[in-house]
């Protein structure tokens, strides 16, 4: 009888083969009662001489071969039975799985939006990122000065175009109130180059990059929504932008992407060099942050590389006072998003952590099939005995374990959805990580790596339970053992080693949770330098003619402080280029009286231009000499303040005060320090201390700052006041963001504290899990020992002494489960420091909290079965077979 | 004796059964008494195994079998030798005798 009959045409073959046997057999015992015998012994006669009915049926049907379709079906139709038959082991066995896949496709769906997406431009394998490299300090995505990238152009022979993209902020006046914007500036080969171009109107053209004919915009869809109301006549509208009208020539599609390149910019205008740009001497001005090449057909990224890597050399030797010391770095455009995220680590860590979680998840699945297995020794030992291989009784547990996981699965995959929007919901807390998070969705990628990890789990727990139930012995299993169920040693044994790893997993998630919140706490909790309560910051951009004069710029900011200090409720302000916490800029000098230093090994400190009443307003300690006045302005020399830090580096012996300097920033005038102040942190966390120099604006003009006003107005309230006294100077200034310094935070250390949020859940979940599998491996064994107890509660054992028995038994496993976790924490701490930023090798404090709490969970799972345990009595026990 | 007779069988029951159908349309029952029969009661298989040999050899395309009337009018499933099949019996009839050949020329020499 072939498969299919036995599949597809089951009954009736079965009634064929039944009435041919009893054909034979009918037959026979016609002819025995022929031959005299009764009937009755004739049939016992036939039957005797035929065999066992029910095993020539048996053999006749394995004549055809089975096929391995049909096989497993049979495999799956049974394990489904099984599983329905015990809907606590099913339903606990699916729970603990689903949370271990859902969390590992939440933080999937991070890694592929982040990490696997590809940038949605033409070709993005063929696109690359060129930057240059600070050799000497080691950043290779800096900035480009319009002469290298002339040259760059000029001199390669591996891209077919180039393009380049220096950001910048814009001014929008004209209709409604003054906006400030982000947008990029751009050469015109850009968006060929990167394949996306305008829905409406056209790109720039290669006449619109000189100046004066570049008052040409090119607009981002939100802001084309918003400005001009979605016009579909847009195109040849006036725009004005930093004072002047711009005609708008294009408008971009919709970006849905977390691509930052295409998502923040809010315009575009063609990047027209001047000719101040071009002078010789400007060869070290260093501001188009980006360049994009596209590869030539057949030129690898490799080549590209070395190619520019020569390039970058020729210019060394050619310009030593610029580029010596500088290189090239080549990248493709994707490797150069992610490596500007600097999320790769963070990421990196969450998904090991969720790994490990599902890891436990798989372990506890393990323990419980191992203690079925046991329990099934008998039914599968009757297997055996019938003639099933111990490949089919593999393949049948193995099925079981499949089903299991794509239960498992479908319901991880169900939770994930849910834990995808909360992700998103937690990268919330600034721009960039809102963007980022826009991409996050449940694609084809994160849809095939549940199926990938689900097929994986299921071998990872089923495949020793497997191997452990099809070896089962029959001879053992059908006699007294196996109908009582406790296969010994072995079995358990193994599950016991299963748990040991599940606390020392565990462990070693909460150590390492253990340090990241302590640290973010750290970051968030140590001062930094100054007072961030009550001081409200406010991002003013001059921009225009009227304000490229330096006299111009001093004014401004110096009537906007005036009056705003003149409002009620506000205690102090000043004004700063650089808000502490909040950038960071540094720039190289050199000491007078001090032997001249090659420029390359000159020292650096971080410099800011701030305004009388500064530190004032942001509580900085002044520690000795003075602050800035308004005497300090053009006509009087220059001078500076340094920090404490900045004193004690260069001035060990001396007294800095009445010492000068010069600042390598072009103005090459030399400061005379006048005061010292206390340090300032330039990132929340910041370790040691850095030099820090700070000069007045009334000297140094600048066009772009931060006004910082102390005051215990509510922000919301203080805000429009601000705008005010700012319009009342300049009623076409916009005003950029108004934030408070708390805010201001938060925008750049969210991330952290969502990193705590997420692995404080992961740590705890791993926790829970693993406590459940110790409850488990106890709560079996004492079930299994039942017999044992009753016994020795029969002989006299008291309640302590079986309490003791069985706690014994938890807390070896838990201790042994510690003692691995502790051994594989140690070398975390030092691990961590080396990944993130600001992460100090600290003390001991958590491998001591940590094992004390996992141990005490450990405890109280073990000490619930024990008490159980004592509750036996003794003769129930001894009847229990 | 009786192992003996069942050893022998294991490996030959297929030509055996080959040969009786090769004389004609015959169903299970009727083999099985042929055999015994014509071996004059030296082989007194076991019934039950002839249907899984029968079922061996159809599968095998050596067989063919068809439902069909018996003299009392019951139906019965009639297997009947495949040119194949003949092809089979006629190659295993040629080892067989060669095999005897071997053994009586080593029994015969050995002595």
């Amino acid at each position: 009888m072939r498969w299919y009959e036995r599949f597809f045409r089951r009954e009736f073959t079965e009634k064929r083969l039944d009435a041919e046997l009893r054909f034979h057999l009918e037959q026979r015992i016609a002819d025995l009662v022929a031959g005299g015998m009764t009937a009755k012994e004739a049939w016992r006669q036939a039957r005797i001489e035929f065999g066992g009915l029910e095993h020539v049926k048996e053999e006749c049907r394995d004549v055809g071969g089975s096929h391995i379709i049909e096989t497993v079906i049979q495999d799956l139709r049974y394990g489904l039975r099984q599983l329905r038959r015990n809907p606590g082991f099913t339903t606990v066995a699916v729970l603990t799985l689903a949370l271990g896949i859902g969390t590992n496709t939440t933080i999937f769906s991070a890694v592929s939006a982040i990490l696997l997406r590809k940038p949605p431009v033409k070709e993005p394998d063929r696109l690359c990122a060129v930057s240059s490299k600070n050799l000497i300090k080691g950043c290779d995505l800096e900035p480009v000065s319009p002469l290298d990238f002339e040259s760059w152009r000029e001199q390669n022979n591996v891209f077919e175009a180039v393009a380049a993209d220096a950001g910048a902020s814009f001014t929008l006046t004209g209709d409604g109130e003054p906006e400030s914007v982000a947008g990029d500036r751009v050469t015109p080969g850009y968006f060929k180059i990167l394949g996306v171009l305008p829905t409406l109107g056209r790109a720039f053209l290669p006449g619109e990059a000189t100046a004066g004919n570049d008052r040409v915009v090119i607009l981002s869809n939100p802001l084309w929504r918003e400005r001009f109301n979605s016009d579909p006549n847009v195109i040849g509208k006036n725009l004005e932008i930093n004072g002047e009208p711009y005609t708008v020539v294009g408008v971009m599609p919709p970006v849905a992407s977390s691509f930052s390149w295409l998502a923040f910019p809010r315009l575009w205008t063609p990047l027209a060099f001047e000719p101040k740009d071009l002078a010789p001497s400007s060869r070290d001005n260093r501001y188009v942050g980006l360049v994009f090449g596209r590869l030539k057909p057949g030129v690898t990224t490799k080549q590209a590389q070395a190619e520019m890597g020569s390039i970058a050399s020729r210019l060394a030797q050619a310009y030593p006072k610029a580029d010596k010391g500088w290189g090239i770095t080549v990248q493709t455009l994707q490797e150069y998003e992610i490596r500007s995220a600097y999320v790769t680590n963070g990421l990196m860590l969450l998904m090991t952590v969720v790994g490990l979680v599902l890891l436990i998840a798989c372990a506890n699945i393990a323990g419980l099939l191992l203690a079925r297995g046991a329990g099934r020794a008998h039914e599968l030992a009757v297997r055996a005995a019938v003639g099933a291989s111990r490949v089919r009784l593999l393949r049948q547990m193995l099925v079981e374990s499949l089903l299991i996981s794509a239960l498992g699965g479908a319901a991880g995959l169900l939770m994930s959805v849910w834990g995808i929007d909360l992700l998103r919901a937690g990268f919330n807390f600034n721009d960039y990580g809102r963007q980022q998070a826009a991409g996050f969705r449940m694609d084809p990628a994160t849809l095939l790596f549940t199926l990938m990890v689900s097929l994986l789990a299921a071998f990872v727990f089923g495949l020793v339970p497997a191997l452990r139930a099809s070896k089962a012995n029959p001879g053992d299993a059908l006699g007294e053992t196996g109908r009582t169920g406790s296969s010994g040693f072995p079995c358990s044994r193994l599950r016991s080693a299963l748990v040991t790893c599940e606390i020392a997993l565990a462990l070693v998630l909460l150590a390492g949770a253990g340090i990241v919140i302590r640290e973010v706490i750290r970051e968030f909790t140590e001062p930094n330098g100054f007072n961030p309560n009550h001081v409200v910051v406010a991002q003013i951009d001059l921009k225009g003619k009227p304000y490229q004069k330096p006299a111009a710029q001093i004014a401004l900011f110096q009537q906007v402080t005036g009056k705003v200090r003149g409002i009620a409720g506000v205690e102090s302000a000043g004004a700063d280029t650089c808000v502490p916490t909040g950038c960071n800029s540094s720039t190289p000098f050199s000491i007078q009286g001090e032997p001249p230093v090659p420029e390359t090994k000159r020292p650096s400190a971080d410099y800011f231009v701030v305004g009388p009443g500064y530190f004032r307003t942001m509580q900085i300690p002044l520690i000795k000499g003075r602050e800035f006045s308004d005497s300090d302005d053009t006509r009087a020399p220059v001078v500076a303040v340094v920090n404490q830090e900045f004193a004690r580096r260069f001035f060990p012996k001396s007294d800095a005060i009445g010492r000068q300097f010069e600042v390598d920033r072009g103005q090459n005038k030399k400061a005379e320090i006048v005061g010292i102040v206390g340090n300032v942190n330039d990132y929340i966390g910041q370790l040691t201390p850095r030099p820090q120099i700070y000069e007045s604006y009334l000297q140094m003009a600048q066009a772009t700052m931060a006004l910082v006003v102390r005051s215990r107005l509510a922000p919301s309230a203080l805000a429009p006041m601000l705008r005010r006294a700012v319009w009342s100077v300049d009623k076409g200034q916009p005003v950029g963001r108004i934030q408070t310094m708390q805010d201001l935070a938060a925008d750049n250390m969210g991330g952290d504290k969502m990193m705590v949020a997420l692995m404080a859940i992961f740590a705890g979940l791993a926790l829970v899990l693993a406590a459940v599998g110790i409850y488990g491996v106890v709560a079996y064994s004492v079930n299994q020992r039942t017999r044992e107890i009753g016994i020795r509660m029969a002989l006299g054992a008291q309640k302590k002494q079986v309490l003791g028995l069985v706690l014994r038994q938890g807390n070896l496993l838990t201790g042994i489960g510690c003692a691995i976790g502790i051994v594989l924490t140690l070398p975390l701490p030092r691990l961590f420091a080396g990944m993130f930023n600001g992460f100090a090798d600290h003390g001991p404090l958590v491998l001591i909290i940590v094992p004390f709490l996992v141990g005490t969970v450990s405890l109280l799972a073990t000490y619930i079965p024990a008490r159980r345990a004592t509750k036996v009595d003794p003769m129930v026990a001894l009847r229990h077979e | 004796m009786a192992e003996e007779k069942a050893e022998l069988l294991k490996g030959t029951l297929d030509m055996l059964v080959l040969k009786v159908v090769a004389l004609g349309p015959i169903h299970g029952y009727a083999i099985a008494q042929r055999i015994q029969q014509i071996s004059r009661d030296f082989f007194q298989l076991q019934q039950g195994s002839l249907y899984p040999a029968l079922h061996r050899l159809e599968d095998r395309g050596w067989l063919r079998a068809q439902w069909k009337a018996t003299e009392t009018g019951r139906e019965a499933k009639f297997y009947a030798l495949t040119p194949k099949g003949r092809k089979q019996l006629a190659a295993e009839v040629r080892g067989w005798e060669q095999m005897i050949d071997a053994v009586a020329l080593i029994l015969r020499t050995a002595e």
